[in-house]
């Protein structure tokens, strides 16, 4: 490919060459542009190299620093593993003498329990028994609810109750926490 | 002049030629390297975080040793590594003699899965058998008790039945 530059081209011819050459300087301009910054990315890139070098080093010697701690680190993970253990069992759900307290501080002397059935794996407790009086039950079931170990209670009369004897049955659901 | 502008197309498509392929070739890998290495080093970066502070965890626990020694000792001591049940037994009798629960029955199942359990059941009063169920969750071994029946038949004693649960295993 040649660009003819004789001195008797045309006018048109001229301003042709002199936008071709404007491109060529515009071209060439773009691969200036282009290699300072291939260099520069290849730089950076090898720099960033160097840091990935030096950080898989030094996570290396950590690693080995660790390893020096094997025994303590064996010890760490028996008392977390048996504490984790213990917290899953001990948390879900109440334990027992909880309850039976819960169940000891709800009831008056006005109230004889005939059964109590504390249940963890279905998170129930039944209550059976009877009072003299029925704001003595009115007030067990009150004293229940506000316990946070409870999600619900319900108090059923029996059909046997008289005025003098109330026969109750309390189902009371425990909370998750 | 068509053959000027022929040519001039034809430079057009060599120069669009050359730098489509030295993007391609040249500087494209090159970005693709460093986006490549700028993760590599953020996750190195976080490895190195997390493990330093895991080193220096270690090393508080290095120089409290003692203190680490106890706290796997009463581990241990809850959650013995053996199913044995001898010290377990001594201690819920004890329990229940302070107490006032007379047991009738303290039978324990066949070991299974890092888990024992055992029936027990007793007659007292309410208050010493709630006493008594508290007694058991102070026991010095880890202990649940899934279960719990109290039953008056006559209004007089209270009839005692529990299942229970020890643990053991590393």
């Amino acid at each position: 490919m040649t660009i003819n530059l004789l001195p008797h081209q045309h006018q048109e011819e001229r301003k042709f060459v002199g936008f071709v050459n404007e491109i060529f300087f515009g071209v060439f301009a773009i691969l200036i542009f282009m290699v300072i910054a291939e260099i520069l990315f290849y730089t950076y890139n090898r720099s960033l190299e160097g840091k990935v070098a030096a950080s898989t080093q030094k996570i290396s010697t950590i690693v080995t620093n660790i390893a020096g701690y094997s025994k303590i680190s064996a010890k760490l993970d028996k008392v977390q593993s048996k504490t984790a253990k213990m917290n899953t069992l001990k948390n879900n759900p109440a334990p027992q003498s909880q309850v039976m307290a819960m169940i000891s501080q709800s009831v008056t002397d006005k109230i004889q329990l005939t059964s109590v059935i504390s249940d963890m794996k279905a998170k129930t407790v039944i209550v059976k028994g009877y009072s003299i009086s029925s704001d003595s039950l009115s007030l067990m079931q009150s004293t229940l609810q506000t316990d946070e170990m409870v999600k619900e209670v319900s108090l059923v009369l029996d059909p046997s109750s008289t005025t003098e004897k109330y026969v109750f049955t309390t189902k009371i659901t425990l909370s998750d926490k | 002049m068509k053959n000027h502008i022929k040519n001039l197309f034809l430079l057009l498509f060599i120069i669009a030629l050359t730098y489509s392929a030295l993007a391609l070739l040249v500087v494209t890998p090159t970005v693709t390297s460093i986006a490549d290495n700028q993760s590599k080093l953020a996750e190195s970066y976080a490895k190195i975080s997390d493990l330093e502070n895991t080193q220096k965890e270690l090393e508080r626990w290095k120089k409290n040793e003692s203190v680490l020694d106890v706290m796997v000792g009463n581990a241990d001591h809850l959650w013995p590594a053996e199913s044995s049940i001898d010290t377990f037994t001594t201690k819920v009798r004890k329990t229940a003699v302070n107490n006032g629960v007379n047991v009738t029955k303290f039978s324990f199942g066949m070991p299974k899965d890092g888990t024992a359990t055992y029936e027990l059941e007793g007659t007292s009063s309410y208050s010493n058998i709630f006493q008594f169920v508290d007694g058991l969750g102070k026991i010095d071994r880890f202990s649940t008790i899934p279960l719990v029946e109290m039953t008056s038949p006559d209004g007089s004693l209270i009839n005692l039945k529990i299942s229970g649960q020890i643990y053991y295993g590393n």
